[in-house]
């Protein structure tokens, strides 16, 4: 049995697991900064548990918090994601001290950009795409928002990424360390991708919100960057948002000076080479999105 | 409740019922002004919201569509003014 | 250390080493007690000297009980909208109960459901009007269905179609086949207490939420909020225990032999008092302990109770807490069944089991 202790932004993981696929995904995608001795307290402990009748045949692992599973059981071959997107949800379901949002964040210049999509959208492969082109990881999934100050605090993680994706990254950033690709599950075929060293390296380092981009990748289009209702991306925000209910004025607070503070647009994409250096372009020579076009 | 403005939109917080709603330029400007309102004389009202005043003009501001916001926003409890005339 | 021994003694709270509290925040997460810890904690003083990380995970989950409030409130609204005109008055129990009533019950606690209490007569009508309203039975097995309406207390529960929020509609505080405690609404009714700040709605007596409560946690077999349940008993003891409720402890007695719930009472002032160290008065005590089973049959509860009751975490099991839990699973099908019925409807349960086990294996 493998007790692991894991730093994800301001939250301290214990992972106990007998599972080699986890602790093998532990040693190739996280940052040594980031697995740590035993500390005094955790703030939470999961397990990742292989069920002893399933071991042998079509083996499954299941996650665990506090010994509770919030999840059916999958196969063995996924327990490596299991872990992450079970991170996820527990920093989900309790961490209300910030207002959590469903995006992917990457920073750039001190200000943040966030990517709000269901899946599939085709977030996470512009987000890792940033990512190895000089923007900052905060986080692939989760954006916390902490009240107050309305800044974006990071988690840095293994970016999770899906079926043709996998591949487009592996052209796009040779050097990145990408785990293996497991298939067969719903969501298809995963791979995660290792955070850039200097992404870890700022992992305390909150950021100002400054676009918001909902993202689509569609082969073949021109990209496209269209304004959106700040009004109705509030309300839609706030319906994927984990939390957003739980925090009530708070949040309505929060989600107010994230939509206030930020240009917002619909972005469609074909070339992810092309879509960063839009991003950047923006970034760097400060152009409202209303001037960006395309 | 509590309410932000966004360009020409509201987005309202319900507190008792928890909802949030996002009103178009229409019910953004039929909310701020029959809110706290028990009763409202439409045609008055039509006429205010006719008037150019700063910003862009409001769509949809035909009286049908002043009562239609207006039952709308009957509807999901944020005002309980009633119509007066028509 | 252990979630029991802070209860008891809440003093200890601002003394603890992160390392304590690297036990204490899972094992009252896990017990649904992590708000009610934070009050705890909150009450003294010094709490802003407690470390940062045990306090986020507190506060955070206040914020999820607040929200719980929020929303019972809303839904009790709302369910008075439908029913209240054929019931008249509604009487709500346990979480509900406690909140409209504004008690320290109600304090740091999460709300599944709500639950109300409904003279047999009116069951028809109610259940008619909430499923208009857009309330509707979950899927559920015909047995269970049947299981329900004929054996239980409540009808199955009740889920609204666009909120999830689900009513529980009691018609007694016992099951009709229970083999102890006469506690229809009839026998309650005449005893509701109106509340005045929230009109349109009662509350039982004190003394029957006590032996609700009471009963719910000891009689029904059901520990994943054993805990939690038996904090619940400890604020409504100490709420109504003390001076401002006058001739409390002697109705309480009286009204346990009354309807025929002695033994649940006894347990629940026993344990009260032994794990969350609740003040009893010692004449309460002694006049109670009339009531203790055989001796043999007290130590196995006290063995079993111990390990049901314990944080709902690993750090708090032995060997002996699944065979506890299932003798008390037993026994509570037991209490509410005659035997007659009980044989047939394990045996309806386990092959049901079994049928869900094959099925996964093959899956």
């Amino acid at each position: 049995m493998a007790h692991l202790f894991l730093r994800t932004g301001p939250f301290t993981v214990h992972v106990e697991t007998s599972c080699e696929e986890v602790i093998d995904g532990v040693t190739l995608l996280y940052d040594p900064a980031c697995v740590l001795r035993r500390p005094a307290f955790c703030d939470y402990h999961v397990q990742i548990w292989q069920p002893p009748l399933r071991r042998h045949f079509r083996p499954q692992a299941v996650f665990l918090f506090d010994g509770h599973a919030p999840f059916l059981p999958g196969p063995r071959r996924h327990a490596s994601p299991m872990l992450e997107w079970g991170m996820n949800w527990v920093i989900a379901t309790t961490a209300h001290q910030f207002l959590i949002v469903h995006a992917a964040v990457v920073e750039r210049n001190g200000l943040a950009l966030v990517l709000p999509a269901p899946p599939g959208s085709g977030k996470s492969t512009l987000c890792a795409g940033l990512v190895f082109r000089g923007w900052r990881l905060l986080s692939d999934e989760l954006a916390l928002l902490a009240p107050g100050t309305g800044q974006i605090i990071p988690l840095v993680r293994p970016i999770s990424l899906k079926n043709e994706s996998i591949d487009v990254i592996r052209r796009f950033a040779p050097g990145a360390t990408i785990g293996p690709a497991t298939m067969g599950s719903t969501k298809g075929t995963i791979a995660l991708v290792k955070p850039p060293s200097a992404s870890i390296a700022a992992i305390d380092e909150p950021a100002t919100p400054r676009w918001i981009a909902f993202p689509r990748f569609q082969s073949g289009a021109a990209l496209e960057l269209t304004p959106r209702s700040k009004a109705r991306t509030f309300v839609e925000l706030g319906e994927s948002a984990m939390n957003y209910n739980i925090l009530g004025e708070t949040g309505f607070n929060v989600m107010s000076d994230l939509i206030e503070r930020c240009d917002i647009g619909d972005f469609v994409y074909s070339n992810l080479d092309e879509a960063v250096s839009f991003f950047t372009r923006i970034a760097d020579e400060a152009i409202p999105f209303a001037e960006a076009g395309s | 409740m509590r309410t932000r403005r966004f360009d020409d939109e509201d987005v309202v917080l319900d507190t008792y019922s928890g909802e949030t709603h996002c009103l178009n330029p229409l019910a953004s400007a039929v909310f701020e002004r029959v809110d706290g309102m028990d009763v409202v004389d439409l045609p008055s009202l039509c006429e205010i919201l006719a008037l150019p005043g700063a910003g862009k003009p409001i769509p949809d501001c035909t009286p049908e569509g002043i009562a239609g916001a207006i039952a709308c926003l009957r509807d999901l409890g944020l005002v309980r003014v009633e119509v007066d005339g028509s | 250390m252990s979630l029991p021994l802070l209860l008891r003694e809440p003093g200890r709270i601002t003394r603890l080493t992160l390392e304590e509290w690297d036990d204490v925040i899972p094992q009252a997460r896990s017990s649904g007690i992590l708000s009610r810890l934070a009050t705890l904690a909150q009450a003294d003083k010094d709490y802003w000297e407690l470390p940062e990380p045990p306090r986020r995970h507190m506060e955070a989950d206040q914020l999820l009980a607040a929200k719980h409030r929020r929303d019972v409130l809303y839904e009790l609204d709302r369910i008075y909208e439908v029913v209240g005109g054929v019931l008249g008055t509604i009487v709500l129990l346990k979480g509900a109960a406690y909140l409209a009533a504004d008690l320290p019950a109600s304090e740091g606690r999460t709300f599944n459901d709500i639950d109300i209490l409904v003279p047999e007569d009116r069951l028809g009508a109610v259940e008619s009007l909430l499923q208009l309203a857009g309330w509707r039975t979950g899927e559920i097995h015909p047995y269970d269905d049947t299981f329900y309406r004929r054996w239980m207390h409540q009808i199955p529960p009740l889920t609204h179609g666009g909120r999830r929020t689900t009513i529980d509609v009691h018609h007694s505080l016992v099951p009709r086949t229970a083999r102890v405690g006469a506690v229809t609404a009839a026998h309650l009714m005449g005893r509701i207490r109106r509340l005045p700040d929230r009109p349109g709605f009662a509350v039982l007596a004190p003394e029957d939420m006590v032996l609700h409560s009471a009963t719910h946690l000891f009689n029904e077999g059901e520990f994943g909020r054993g805990l939690r349940d038996l904090t619940d008993l400890d604020l409504l003891l100490s709420h109504f225990g003390n001076a401002g409720f006058w001739g409390f402890w002697p109705r309480l007695v009286h009204r346990a032999e009354g309807v025929g719930l002695t033994r649940p009472l006894f347990y629940a002032l026993r344990y009260c008092a032994r794990l969350l160290g609740t003040a009893v008065p010692i004449e309460v005590e002694e006049s109670v302990s009339r009531f203790r089973p055989p001796w043999p049959i007290l130590r196995a509860m006290d063995f079993a109770f111990a390990r049901a009751l314990a944080p709902d975490h690993k750090s708090c099991r032995d060997g002996w807490t699944e065979p506890a839990l299932f003798a008390l699973y037993v026994r509570s099908h037991y209490l509410r069944m005659p035997l007659h019925l009980l044989v047939p409807h394990l045996v309806r349960k386990a092959t049901r089991r079994e049928a869900y086990h094959s099925a996964e294996a093959s899956a």
